[in-house]
């Protein structure tokens, strides 16, 4: 009877965690925002919903420090008390498996206030590392007024929660895209295509940089057919 | 320069439904909804079968973002791209 009993908890305690059994993909992100001389916050979504879990540290070898976030499929982790004019390097992903590494820096000093000894060391580089930040629908977006028609379509194969936060995730769908972690070919007009085999997410941009769909095709060949020849982060015209 | 939506025949589409390499615009046509290199080669909907799927339903305005013009006029614009394409032809040109 007691091991019967102690079977069903097991059972019990399983099944009561099923969200955290099967892998979840990453659809978009990690991005890093809201970048100050100490604190920065790392968004991602995920396709499933999970527990939200950032491991960071200066050290890429010894990302020792760890942050939690709450359960969903958009996750936000906020990091404070960093140092600044430095190097990050973090790894997102679900209480229990790491899904994206990735690394930042803090801003450095203002000029005129005293000089870190990372500034002193090597100021050229905290001065030129751009800093990610997540644009608005306006500026992200190629045809505003069309923006509530993508929304209304296919916001929900991301679980957008709206128009704005539909645009935030293919803009940062495109910031994959970049890294070079998704698959991308380039038209005769400069039309970017990207795609993830993984989440089957698609996205189309203009020739500047600015979404024009996201969506999740039905098909199971919609991006072979395609037109635009493959190619590289580096082989982009904008960034 | 406006387009024409090969479907509904609504005249102010802003890009060209199809580019010269092949590819859909993606514009969705605040008109009839149709949203081009989606619609079709996603969904594989032929424009005259959504023209009457649209006609069928009430030929209705379907954005929710763009307002339809003042004067917006859809049995004036269907009746020109009917005479244009006929609702014989089952098949997309693109």
């Amino acid at each position: 009877m007691a091991s019967t009993l102690l079977r069903l908890l097991v059972l019990v305690a399983v099944l009561g965690q099923p969200l955290q059994l099967w892998a979840a993909a990453l659809v978009s992100g990690p991005v890093v925002e809201a970048i100050t001389s100490t604190n920065a916050v790392i968004r991602w979504t995920t396709d499933v919903a999970t527990g939200s879990r950032v491991y960071f540290g200066s050290n890429p070898a010894q990302m020792s420090q760890k942050l939690d976030g709450e359960l969903g499929s958009q996750h936000r982790v906020a990091l404070s008390g960093l140092q600044a004019g430095t190097r990050y390097h973090f790894t997102a992903g679900t209480a229990r498996f790491p899904l994206a590494t990735n690394s930042f820096v803090t801003v450095g000093l203002d000029p005129g206030t005293s000089t870190s000894a990372a500034e002193k060391k090597a100021p050229w580089k905290i001065r030129s590392e751009p800093v990610a930040s997540t644009p608005s629908a306006r500026e992200s977006w190629g045809q505003i007024a069309s923006l509530q028609d993508h929304f209304e379509r296919h916001g929900g194969d991301f679980n957008a929660k709206s128009p704005e936060d539909y645009a935030r995730l293919a803009w940062e769908f495109l910031q994959r895209a970049k890294s070079g972690a998704l698959l991308m070919k380039v038209d005769d007009e400069g039309v970017l295509r990207v795609f993830d085999p993984k989440s089957r997410s698609f996205a189309a941009y203009s020739r500047n940089g600015t979404t024009k769909t996201f969506f999740k095709p039905g098909s199971a060949d919609y991006y072979e057919r395609q037109p635009g020849r493959n190619v590289k982060p580096e082989d982009l015209k904008f960034r | 320069m406006n387009h024409v939506c090969p479907a509904c025949g609504f005249p102010n589409l802003t890009e060209a439904p199809l580019s010269r390499s092949g590819g859909g615009s993606y514009e969705i046509c605040p008109s009839c909804g149709f949203q081009f290199g989606v619609s079709d080669a996603d969904g594989g909907h032929s424009f005259t079968a959504w023209r009457t799927g649209w006609k069928e339903s009430g030929m209705k305005w379907t954005s929710k973002g763009i307002a339809a013009p003042l004067d917006w006029d859809p049995a004036k614009q269907l009746r020109l791209i009917e005479r244009r394409d006929p609702p014989a032809g089952g098949q997309n040109r693109c």
